[in-house]
């Protein structure tokens, strides 16, 4: 990054700006009273702010700060670690386009940029550009909407730092069965990331390519309580420093999520538990086996409270000694554009040293409501 | 590196042989069954009713008094579940899969949650500007839209206040939309849809003047309420209420201790006669300031399926303005 400061203001400005006139522009196509004569009716009236001809505009902004001896996720007592642009919308009937940019620290990056085919014939759905891979359940999430100040110990091992992504397409469908439950099937192919930004893959021709499948399983076990589980596998060709003799690295991922809220008292009470596991080993016969796993429980006790704990266990690639660790949040989300967050971690890194560390996450969106993920 | 090599077969290679051929045989097997001539023809070419998906429980119970036999709907969100925070939960995606009809309030009450519900459901029939989709706001009267939109003042809808529902005389406009949309995807049955229509229409007429007899004897008109969130302005509107002030000023942000310390005493002086608040919210706070100003509570069902008992449109006036006369009842000497 050349001038992350100058980079960062533009950006907010060039952001900003389009997304006021946006607002505006909305505000003035609205303001008008309601028509004396009912519009006729017509196919498929636009009445989302998300609608309008120019895309969806909004920014989530992320400032953190740190105390401790634990500089592992920051080098600064106070950063603002991420400004992520979402410019979304429909490109024509059949495809939608979504783009999220992200500017910090290092710089700006194009953290996902894909159009959509939103129901191919039979039932499928494409995606092309590059995305954040379908490996495990919390790899697709941008780390500014994770619960957490930093990205458990596992998928910074496995999956990097800023998770893996992939530039290549997708294919999902869903599959029938006898009772009717929510089962998808997903297979990417792309190119491998950038080596400097993952623990595990590197391509040296384009022949090289990341293949991955996922496969997942909704099971609503009653009104206020759901279980989701899937499973990943991911083969690509390894880090030369890591595999020297030229086999593939492959990854196996495994994650199950308990959701419980009551429907009558949604916006009072909810549990979130999420359990994943990630198992690394490589392509040749007698290949050594890395693993490891996370698991958080987030609990609402109160309509804009959260406490929440989670516990680290991981491998390295190519390397059996361990780290644990265990972090502990408070989060108050005064409404649903903003999260303040304070988190404690304590890390027991490989050869015994502990690292601690407190963090205030604050993130803040701007911009029109999007859809929540679920 | 230093490191110890386990010297085992890679159990993951075989693991991802057989996940890799597993997930190429489902997804080829679940395109090309979908990619089956009988599943891409339109639903109402066939004899099975209709699958119309409304977002809530009342779209669905009108849907059901135009489409009579010859539709099945389901809602997403029940009638006891605040519309504006349901979860996208992808068993949702499963029935709006098989869709053929697809009915949304709009004016982005369902915003957090629809849009990414139909991206995902890979229905091409019910998606925006499909003919199997209807947005059932489309010829209503909208109330209270904004003339600036700021999240300065909460999470405001932009398009208006999307309750428009809980006017009776909007159950025409939202059965029109929802007919016309039955129209588009089933027009050997357009004329069937018009006369249950039209039905619904008289039989929605007769009632709301019953109801606004109602309201006359309850002394309704003119009368200075209180509501928890804006849900009942077109109720208001209907029965001729004055909503005076809100518990909850700023959508979707609790209420600031000063705010519920001027509304009391506002409620005290302003001769208020009724707070008026919708199920899911918890009602220790307006339960809180019914009894520090003496005003009557009434917790009614702002949806049809709120209660077990409020099967249609003409169950859930009957019951709100019941609650509102047994609140207004408990007071009078």
């Amino acid at each position: 990054m050349r001038s992350p400061s100058v980079v960062l203001l533009l950006l907010a400005l060039g952001a900003t700006t389009p997304a006021h006139a946006q607002a505006t522009g909305a505000a003035d196509s609205i303001a008008p009273a309601p028509p004396a004569e009912p519009p006729a009716a017509t196919t498929g009236v636009p009445a989302t702010s998300a609608s309008l001809t120019n895309p969806a505009i909004s920014v989530i902004g992320w400032f953190q700060a740190l105390a401790g001896n634990d500089s592992t996720v920051q080098d600064e007592a106070f950063e603002f670690r991420e400004a992520e642009i979402a410019l979304q919308a429909a490109v024509d009937p059949f495809t939608r386009a979504d783009f999220f940019i992200a500017a910090g620290p290092e710089g700006l990056e194009v953290e996902e940029g894909y159009v959509t085919w939103l129901a191919l014939p039979g039932g499928g759905q494409a995606r092309v550009g590059k995305f954040r891979a379908d490996l495990g359940k919390f790899n697709r999430t941008h780390p500014p909407e994770t619960p957490f100040a930093d990205r458990p110990l596992a998928t910074v091992a496995f999956l990097g730092e800023e998770g893996l992504s992939t530039t290549g397409v997708s294919l999902s469908a869903l599959v029938p069965n006898p009772m009717d439950l929510y089962w998808d099937v997903t297979a990417n192919l792309g190119a491998p990331p950038d080596p400097a930004g993952n623990p595990l893959f590197e391509a040296s021709s384009r022949a090289d390519v990341l293949a991955l499948g996922r496969t997942s399983l909704f099971v609503p076990l009653r009104e206020s309580a759901d279980l989701n589980l899937g499973v990943s596998y991911a083969s690509g060709p390894a880090l030369a420093s890591l595999r020297a003799d030229g086999s593939r690295a492959q990854l196996g991922a495994a994650d199950l999520t308990f959701r419980w809220k009551n429907p009558r008292r949604s916006i009072y009470r909810s549990l979130l538990v999420q359990v994943e596991a990630i198992v690394e080993q490589g392509s040749r016969p007698g290949a050594g086996r890395y693993a490891g796993a996370f698991g958080y429980a987030v609990w609402q006790f109160a309509r804009q409270w959260r406490i929440g704990v989670r516990r680290d266990w991981t491998e390295s690639p190519g390397d059996r000694a361990d780290a644990t660790g265990v972090l502990a949040l408070l989060t108050c989300k005064p409404s649903e554009f903003s999260t303040l967050s304070l988190q404690a971690r304590r890390v027991r890194a490989p050869g015994g040293t502990d690292r601690a560390a407190a963090f205030f996450k604050w993130t803040f969106n701007i911009g029109p409501h999007g859809a929540d993920p679920y | 590196m230093n490191r110890t090599v386990k010297a085992t077969p890679a159990p993951l290679v075989r693991f991802g042989r057989a996940a890799a051929l597993g997930l190429g045989v489902a997804l080829g097997a679940t395109l090309a069954a979908g990619t089956h001539p009988g599943l891409l023809r339109p639903a109402c070419a066939e004899e099975r009713p209709l699958l119309v998906v409304t977002t809530t429980e009342d779209l669905a119970a009108i849907a059901r008094e135009v489409g009579g036999e010859r539709v099945t709907v389901a809602a997403l969100c029940r009638g006891y579940q605040d519309p504006h925070y349901l979860d996208a939960r992808p068993s949702y995606m499963v029935q709006l899969k098989k869709a053929d009809l697809f009915v949304q309030v709009g004016r982005d009450l369902e915003v957090g949650w629809a849009p990414g519900l139909l991206n995902g459901a890979r229905n091409p029939r019910i998606l925006l500007g499909a003919p199997g989709f209807v947005d059932a706001s489309s010829q209503v009267q909208v109330l209270e839209i904004p003339a600036s939109v700021s999240r300065a003042q909460g999470d405001v809808h932009p398009f208006g206040n999307p309750h428009y529902w809980l006017d009776p005389a909007n159950g025409v406009p939202i059965a029109r939309a929802i007919r016309d949309g039955l129209a588009r995807v089933d027009g050997a049955n357009a004329a069937l849809y018009a006369r249950r229509c039209a039905d619904f229409e008289q039989r929605l007429a007769a009632a709301t003047a019953r109801w606004r007899q109602q309201a006359r004897s309850l002394d309704l008109a003119g009368m200075k309420v209180v509501t928890y969130h804006r849900s009942w302005s077109y109720f208001a509107h209907a029965f001729g209420l004055q909503v005076v002030d809100v518990v909850e000023p700023k959508p979707g942000i609790p209420p600031s201790p000063n705010h519920v310390q001027r509304l009391v005493a506002g409620m005290k002086q302003g001769g208020v006669r009724l707070l008026l608040m919708e199920p899911w919210f918890d009602g220790r706070l307006a339960a809180k300031i019914s009894r520090d100003t003496g005003v009557p509570l009434a917790i009614a069902p702002a949806s049809v399926g709120a209660e077990p008992a409020i099967h249609t449109i003409f169950d859930l006036f009957d019951r709100q303005l019941a609650l509102i006369g047994q609140a207004l009842g408990e007071t009078r000497p």
